[in-house]
């Protein structure tokens, strides 16, 4: 089973901090492949963002956030509860050890690597099925 | 939130709320000639009638209006009778009473459609007065009296009142209706599914339970909420029992409305009422319900308590599922939907009014495109009010790309405009930039960047340059940060080709504008960036100075010293100083602008903002290239009138668009100038002082502002030099200089006087220190000093004690060289006076210093001869020449014996004189002659003839020696030999003494007089 997933972390201005796509055919394709296709996609990736924005609304209403009002946002079209669960808790110790660098500033964007690689590890452990 | 003001009955009416249920719907349609402008505000006025009180009991009845219902709209009217309309209101205008009957046919054709279901019509005229003479038709009524809304609240009362009594009629003759006779009520999607009746049971149950649910119905719009409970409930043991799912629901949502109306007043809060004439309230008879079968036991039923809010709930949410069950039904489960939505936001449970909404969304159902964009405009509405403001912004842009989809024949720009206009808040697109907090990021970038965008594409459509414009601008300010160069650019070639099309525009329409975006609340600080604002004091010689009041030094030593270790903060001792500027001069402010845009920015007007004292700025145009800066810009204005004056901004036209930025604390030169207020001064005249002397630019005072250096008047002396020239004060300015604190009497307006001034310049001698012989004093180095004339003026007209000072400098740079008294530099052609006041000389110095005493005067063959003129004197060989040489004492003590000599000689090379003229001149007369005596003032005049008997040069050397010491060199010498016992100092002394009394006794004629014997 293969899904799509768009993970984005909106801070507390209603702000993209981060936001990566996965999808687990991705793994097969090197960089530049990826980054054509998704260029491609453009007019997907922004649905993407539109929905993740629109859901923050509920999001704020019901779901739990990280104390800076940072919102961990999953649009997936596979079923997964588990597999994304255990993505977010992942990626929460990840994203604390981000806001733990004295250099970082809360709400700005994350333009790590290391954070990028990491949140890719994550996400190949436990969303593709 | 704007909403799709058609105010049209579409299929589905996406405004539903439970209230509606006890409306009476009744369309309102324009006949005949009526302009759209007056039918609405008609219409305004009728629907401004929301409810119509029963006299004499509580009963109260709701009213809906609509202008339009499409057929569709009725289909169910059968099943919720609030969607049937019960009344129609045509509105007309005529001139006369005839042509009324002339709108007869119209009204025909408007009441067609609906006459089946309509209980009344009523067709308002306007325009005209009944008259006895016509007779109108009953369903006309007549406005035109003097006070046509009163007029319009009596006709619409009746007519309310007619539509009440026929719904009364009708509903006791439900009530006392045989069971029997009743008819099984259909909805018009269930035709066919009925066909067999096998069960007449269930058939009859069925029969009633619709037949009570109607009667419900009737319940509600006659304002009687818990008769109409009791009927739907009633009508809901039935038609449960019954498996009637689709009516069961309706039951249900029958109980909840009729709860809802009897918990809530909603009712009570509307101020506008008609009252129904009396006469109907006769009708208004309570009648108990008949008793219908006996499988129901209705008693309790009576007098039912309404349903909680739980309950409302619960009986909702099992309707949508009765209704989802039902084939067909997708109309009446989208609006339930809406309602459960609407009733969940009232007892304020968002989240369970958002799955309500999502639910109303997912309903499966074709929809036309105006309802698809109802549909998402509804849900826009609907979010906005939970509070989930982005979903609401979510769904304003989709309704808006919905107005513009292909599907539709037009497309509706405007309406597109309107829902992306409200979408902007959720994205956290504020207009009003000003308030928006900095320093962080606020909203999603890319999602702000495409709603801009989008809004840009829809205002072109619209057709207004200027508003296309301003949204380009708008993006281009407030997204500045997130676009790339080549957007930037993209749209900077859009901004400059509309901008050359409509050069004019933007500022043309003002009041029609159709934009909500309001760009005076923009602030097109990024274009361009405002750095280092300051503001700048006037020229040294226009500031005006506080004139010290003589009180303050009575002040201080009035009051006792006390000390105190609370200094005024440092901070506050600087922002007093504030800068003052003149009423009627110009003042200036001056800043750094950057361009941060990829493309060259043309601002025009860019005048500064103030507040406070009156200000007449002089507006300036930039044109900046691209990513370039800084560029100073300097801002003028003339304050006129006195008072503090505050600068709040500037505002600056880019583009054709005019926006007003205000001035932060990053705009500043140093921050705590800012709030940047000015003083201005009452307006104070202008002295203009010019000198004959020369001028000079000078070092400015402030090295930043090379314009501040002041024109100086600059001299070069020597030492003891004096210049002499005039200073001319004029007064430029109009009014006038009343004092001038150097006293050269009163100015009047527009006089000048010259002043003569004479400079002199002085040198101080180095004080000879005592034991130290060698006193450093080099006369060739130079030495400069700034002197000032300052000029006070002000005038009398004037209360705040202020002048200005005109600083005159001069700067000499002297090369003294002087060692006498009285210089006189030829070379220079410069003379002066010295100052030796620190000089100190014996008698010995002042002999060499002070003039020779005894001067000559020597003529020639007659002729004077001047020794620092005449060069030589050419005479033949062998001819006389007449020496007169006259000598005077100008000593003021007498002088002699003297001894007068004329030496001819001859200078060979190297200047050694040949003083053997042996045979080569010849004289007549003596060439000494001794003088007994010469008293002072008095003079000698000797005569002698010479004749020269070779050519060549031959030069005359006039001396004169005092000779009353000639005897003493002998003596001298002999006492120096016998008193050279004495000390070494004292031998010393006397040698020194000696040789000043030997320079001292001769004097000569110098230069010599040269002669030039030719053949």
């Amino acid at each position: 089973m293969l899904g799509n997933y768009y993970f984005a972390i909106v801070g507390h201005y209603d702000n993209p901090v981060f936001e990566m796509e996965y999808n687990p055919t991705m793994k097969s394709m090197d960089s530049s492949q990826s980054r054509d296709q998704s260029y491609k996609r453009d007019d997907h990736r922004h649905l993407n963002q539109f929905i993740a924005h629109a859901a923050l609304d509920l999001v704020d209403e019901t779901m739990w956030t990280t104390t800076g009002m940072k919102r961990f946002m999953m649009l997936h079209d596979v079923k997964n509860e588990d597999g994304i669960k255990n993505f977010f808790t992942d990626v929460y110790e990840i994203y604390i050890k981000v806001l733990m660098n004295p250099f970082y500033d809360m709400n700005c964007k994350i333009e790590s690597p290391n954070f990028e690689r990491k949140v890719q590890g994550a996400a190949k452990k436990h969303l593709s099925l | 939130m704007c909403s799709v003001s058609l105010l049209s009955m579409l299929r589905i009416d996406f405004g539903q709320s439970l209230f509606d249920h006890c409306g009476v719907l009744i369309l309102v349609q324009p006949v005949g000639y009526i302009g759209d402008k007056p039918f609405k505000s008609i219409y305004d006025e009728i629907s401004g009638y929301r409810t119509a009180q029963v006299p004499n009991t509580t009963r109260r009845l709701l009213l809906r209006y609509a202008k339009r219902v499409t057929p569709q709209f009725l289909e169910w009217g059968n099943f919720h009778l609030h969607k049937r309309v019960l009344g129609l209101i045509c509105v007309g205008k005529c001139s006369e009473v005839s042509e009324v009957e002339k709108l007869e046919n119209a009204v025909n054709e408007i009441k067609n459609p609906f006459s089946a279901i309509l209980f009344n019509t009523r067709c308002f005229v306007f325009g005209c007065k009944s008259t006895n003479d016509v007779k109108v038709r009953k369903d006309f009524a007549l406005i035109g009296g003097e006070d046509p809304s009163r007029d319009l609240q009596n006709n619409l009362a009746e007519f309310v009142a007619s539509l009440f009594n026929v719904l009364e009629s009708k509903r006791l003759s439900k009530l006392s209706e045989k069971i029997d006779k009743i008819v099984l009520i259909k909805t018009h999607v269930e035709h066919e599914s009925l066909g067999g009746e096998n069960d007449s049971r269930t058939m009859k149950r069925k029969t009633v339970g619709r037949s009570k649910k109607y009667t419900g119905d009737l319940c509600m719009l006659a304002g009687l909420p818990q008769d109409a409970l009791s009927q739907y409930l009633i009508a809901g043991e039935h038609l449960r029992s019954a498996n009637d799912v689709l009516w069961l629901a309706g039951a249900f949502e029958g109980q909840c409305a009729a709860s809802l109306a009897l918990i809530s007043d909603e009712a009570q809060k509307s101020t506008n009422s008609l009252i129904l004439p009396t006469e109907c309230a006769a009708n208004s008879v309570y009648v108990t319900s008949n008793g219908l079968g006996n499988e129901v036991d209705e008693s309790k039923f009576r007098n039912p308590s309404p349903l909680s809010k739980e309950d409302m709930v619960d009986r909702l949410s099992e309707a949508l599922k009765l209704y989802n069950r039902v084939k067909g039904a997708a109309v009446l489960e989208t609006e339930a939907n809406l309602k459960f939505t609407r009733l969940l936001i009232r007892f304020q449970k968002p989240i369970e009014a958002s799955i309500a909404l999502q639910n109303s969304m997912s309903v499966n159902i074709s929809l036309t495109e105006l309802e698809k964009i109802t549909r998402f405009n509804t849900a826009a509405i609907l979010y906005d009010e939970i509070g989930f403001k982005r979903k609401a912004a979510f769904f304003s842009k989709i309704s808006a790309v919905q107005c513009v989809s292909h599907q539709l024949q037009k497309p509706l720009w405007q309406l597109s405009y309107n829902f992306l206009m409200d979408a902007l808040e959720g994205y956290r697109i504020h207009q009003d930039q000003n308030n928006v907090s900095k320093g962080h990021q606020n909203g999603w970038p890319y999602l702000q960047t495409r709603i801009l965008n989008d809004l840009i594409l829809t205002s072109r459509y619209l057709g207004d340059p200027s508003l296309y414009i301003r949204h380009v601008t708008f993006l281009l300010q407030t997204m500045h940060e997130h676009l790339s160069d080549q957007e930037k650019r993209e749209l900077s070639t859009i901004l400059e080709s509309s901008f050359k099309e409509h050069p004019a525009s933007p500022r043309e329409k003002e009041n029609n504008r159709m934009d909500k975006l309001d760009m005076n609340n923009l602030s097109l600080t990024n274009m361009p960036v405002v750095r280092s604002f300051q503001v700048q004091p006037l020229a040294p010689h226009m500031r005006p100075v506080r004139k010290r009041v003589l009180t303050d030094a009575g002040n201080s030593s009035g009051s006792p010293f006390i000390f105190s270790t609370l200094r005024q903060n440092r901070k506050e001792a600087r922002k007093v100083k504030r800068v003052k500027w003149v009423c009627g001069d110009i003042g200036q402010v001056s800043l750094d602008v950057f361009n941060p845009m990829p493309f060259e920015l043309k601002a025009t007007n860019m005048v500064l903002c103030v507040e406070g004292a009156e200000f007449e700025p002089y507006p300036t145009c930039l044109s900046l290239p691209a990513k370039a800066g800084p560029h100073t810009v300097i801002l003028l204005g003339i304050p006129k009138s006195v008072g503090s004056l505050r600068i709040t901004g500037y505002t600056i036209t880019v583009f054709g668009v005019e926006s007003t930025c205000k001035l932060t604390e990053s705009n500043m030169k140093s921050k705590d100038e800012f709030p940047v207020i000015v003083d201005v001064v009452a307006s104070m005249p202008v002295l203009q002082v010019s000198t004959s002397l020369p001028k000079v630019r000078s070092r400015p005072p402030d090295p930043d502002a090379p314009q501040s250096a002041p024109l100086v008047t600059a001299v070069t002396l020597y030492a003891g030099q004096s210049i002499k020239g005039t200073v001319k004060l004029e007064n430029t300015s109009k009014l006038p200089v009343d004092s001038l604190t150097i006293t050269i009497g009163e100015e009047s307006v527009g006089n000048s006087t010259d002043i003569t001034v004479t400079i002199t310049g002085a040198r101080r001698f180095p004080q000879r220190l005592e034991g130290s012989e060698k006193a450093k004093y080099d006369p060739e180095a130079t030495w400069g000093l700034t002197g000032s004339i300052h000029f006070e003026y002000s005038t009398e007209a004037f209360a705040s004690n202020m002048y200005r000072k005109v600083e005159t400098y001069s700067k000499p740079q002297r090369q003294a060289k002087c060692k006498q008294y009285v210089c006189d530099l030829p070379v220079c052609r410069a003379s002066g006076c010295g100052n030796v006041d620190n000089l100190k000389l014996d008698a010995a110095m002042l002999e060499v210093l002070f003039l020779d005493p005894i001067v000559f005067e020597a003529s020639i063959n007659g002729k004077a001869y001047d020794s620092t003129t005449s060069n030589e004197v050419t005479v033949s060989i062998s001819s006389i020449v007449d020496l007169v040489v006259t000598v005077f004492n100008e000593s003021d003590e007498s002088r002699g014996p003297l001894l007068l000599s004329i030496d001819p000689y001859q200078e060979q090379a190297f200047g050694c004189p040949v003083t053997e003229l042996d045979g080569k001149v010849t004289w007549f007369g003596t060439l000494k002659s001794r003088i007994s005596e010469l008293s002072p003032g008095s003079s000698l005049c000797h005569c002698c003839s010479l004749m020269f008997l070779y050519t060549g040069q031959y030069t005359i050397s006039i001396s004169c020696s005092d000779v009353s010491a000639e005897q003493v060199p002998c003596n001298d010498a002999s006492s120096a030999i016998a008193e050279s016992s004495h000390s070494s100092e004292t031998l010393r002394r006397t040698s020194v003494d000696r040789l000043i009394n030997e320079t001292r006794k001769s004097w000569t004629f110098s230069p010599p007089i040269k002669i030039h014997v030719v053949e």
